[in-house]
């Protein structure tokens, strides 16, 4: 039987892990702007608390749908094995989207208010609160900053945890050569970074849109977003340089896992769509939107939806590949040999 | 408590399948299922040729990383040293098949996870595993590795330098011993 393998984990594995980064991603990035500038990179933030819940739940019933069965995947919760990274992620991922769900409410404009919902229209003149409107109305308007601030604190290294989990989940098995790889949770987590930043983009230019922005406004977005993303992607070619040293500088089994994206089979998918795609072609367009301002000092240059389009989307792919050449190559790889 | 493990003799191993039509009748596997497979492997050309057969089953893993990895607890490792999968627990996640390295899980079509489970039921009324019942060459030998006098114990003391575990390097601490020459 040897040579022959089976794929146990399909795409949705892969769709899982890449969903799982995105939303990991724009939790980061939401709350890192937040950070540096809570007034200046406002829509940044904004825009990453309103994304970060979705795709992870496309993800869980992903996970869900991969089980063989499902119905009794409530099974997960009723223990936590400590030696199991599946079961510390499946925990992580709940409290993940708690945390990105809060977030996503206190990030809602104010006519989304839960207190709306209590406050009854006859209520309204006399000084009476129920209970639970003093309640969320302390929640709300008084201490808003205070609590973004909050969540967004905590939520950040359990944001960071899930991009490293992923990766963690396949890095942890000695016995599939191309999976245990120490870099490999760090290109996913980069890589969640940096999907994370790409959609934020993506949705602040082409859902949102820009009416009403302002140049300078606009201006200050987009450096964040971009340099963010420059440094992102430097990073994510070191880590797959030395992702790939890893596996040449191991046991026989692990050259013959590299091989898989040296000349065998998923050479194209890897280096086609996850590096030039997913990589260069982004990262020579950001140089040339940030190239004026690091030489001259200049100004951005005027904003051009081709280039923010090409980039996100790029990057986007690129991500999926990722996880998608990580999942169905670790599986072709022969397992460690005697 | 017993201990139980397994001695595999490959260089008597003909390849006839006999131990895994044996498992399959025993386990009630479908015809693509199976517990325990030949790992066929050819070496040079002819004249100067060989080939080889290894019988591989679940080893039994004193340190089974399918039982680190479960995330339900349903793969778990008995106190007499088999691992089994308790199936009313699988979620059916195949984590477990990722984690092993000897590639002998699979999944059934109701949606759990099985492998060889030494035929515990029947090793427990005193009767050999089923693989072993119909192997005409008498290639496995099958006892409780903590009694100093059982068959199997005196072959591994005997034996010790012929004696390797399959992929030992990865810290599995697998309960079958192969010999080679
Ligand atoms: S051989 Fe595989 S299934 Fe058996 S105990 Fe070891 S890791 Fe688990």
């Amino acid at each position: 039987m040897e040579g022959t393998y089976f794929v146990f984990w399909n795409w949705l594995v892969a769709v899982y892990l890449f969903v799982a980064g995105v939303s990991a991603g724009c939790f980061a990035v939401s709350a890192i702007a937040y950070f540096i500038g809570p007034k200046v990179y406002q829509d940044i933030s904004r825009i990453g608390a309103y994304i970060a819940p979705f795709p992870l739940l496309v993800g869980i019933a992903c996970l869900i749908a991969d089980l063989e069965r499902p119905l009794i995947f409530w099974k997960l919760m009723l223990t936590l094995q400590v030696a199991s990274v599946m079961s510390w992620g499946a925990w992580l991922l709940l409290i993940f989207s708690a945390l990105s769900f809060i977030y996503f409410y206190l990030w809602l404009p104010e006519r989304f208010d839960l207190v709306n919902l209590f406050k009854k229209p006859a209520d309204h003149g006399d000084d009476v609160e129920t209970a639970s409107e003093s309640f969320l109305y302390k929640l709300r308007r008084r201490n808003l900053k205070k609590l973004k601030g909050w969540i967004a604190l905590i939520g950040l290294p359990v944001a960071l945890m899930v991009g490293i989990y992923t990766g963690v989940l396949l890095g942890a098995l000695v016995a599939r050569p191309f999976w245990n790889n120490p870099m490999l949770p760090m290109l996913f987590l980069v890589s969640a970074l940096k999907t994370g930043t790409a959609s934020i983009c993506l949705y602040g230019c082409f859902i949102q849109g820009f009416g009403g922005m302002s140049q300078e406004k606009m201006e200050t977005n987009k450096f964040l977003v971009h340099s963010l993303d420059f440094v992102l992607m430097v990073l994510a070619i070191i880590t797959i340089f030395l992702f790939i040293f890893g596996l040449y500088v191991s046991p026989r089994s692990s050259v013959g896992a590299a091989l898989l994206i040296m000349g065998g089979p998923y050479t194209f998918a890897f280096w086609g769509l996850v590096v030039v795609l997913g990589i260069f072609i982004p990262l020579c367009l950001e140089i040339y939107e940030l190239l004026p301002h690091f030489i001259r000092q200049a100004a951005m240059r005027e904003h051009n939806p081709w280039i923010s389009g090409i980039i996100t989307i790029a990057v986007l792919i690129g991500g999926y590949f990722l996880r998608h050449v990580v999942v169905y190559g670790g599986q072709a790889a022969e397992l460690v040999s005697l | 408590m017993a201990h139980y493990g397994m001695v595999i003799d490959e260089t008597k191993c003909v390849g006839c399948y006999a131990c895994r039509v044996a498992c399959q009748n025993q386990n009630n596997l479908r015809a693509h299922e199976a517990y325990n497979h030949l790992e066929e492997r050819e070496y040079g050309t002819f004249p100067d040729y060989t080939r080889e057969f290894l019988p591989v089953q679940c080893q039994h893993c004193d340190n089974p990383p399918c039982v680190h990895v479960c995330p339900t607890g349903a793969s778990i490792k008995r106190p007499d040293g088999v691992v089994l999968v308790i199936i009313n627990d699988c979620i059916g996640c195949k984590y477990c098949i990722a984690a092993c390295p000897y590639n002998v899980r699979i999944i059934k079509n109701e949606g759990y996870v099985e492998k060889c489970r030494f035929c515990i039921e029947f090793v427990e009324k005193g009767i050999e595993p089923a693989c072993m019942t119909t192997c005409m060459t008498g290639v496995r030998l099958f006892g409780d590795l903590d009694d100093p006098d059982s068959e199997i114990s005196r072959y591994i003391a005997r034996n010790r330098h012929r004696l390797r575990q399959f992929k030992g390097e990865l810290n599995t601490r697998p309960r079958i011993y192969y010999r080679k020459g």
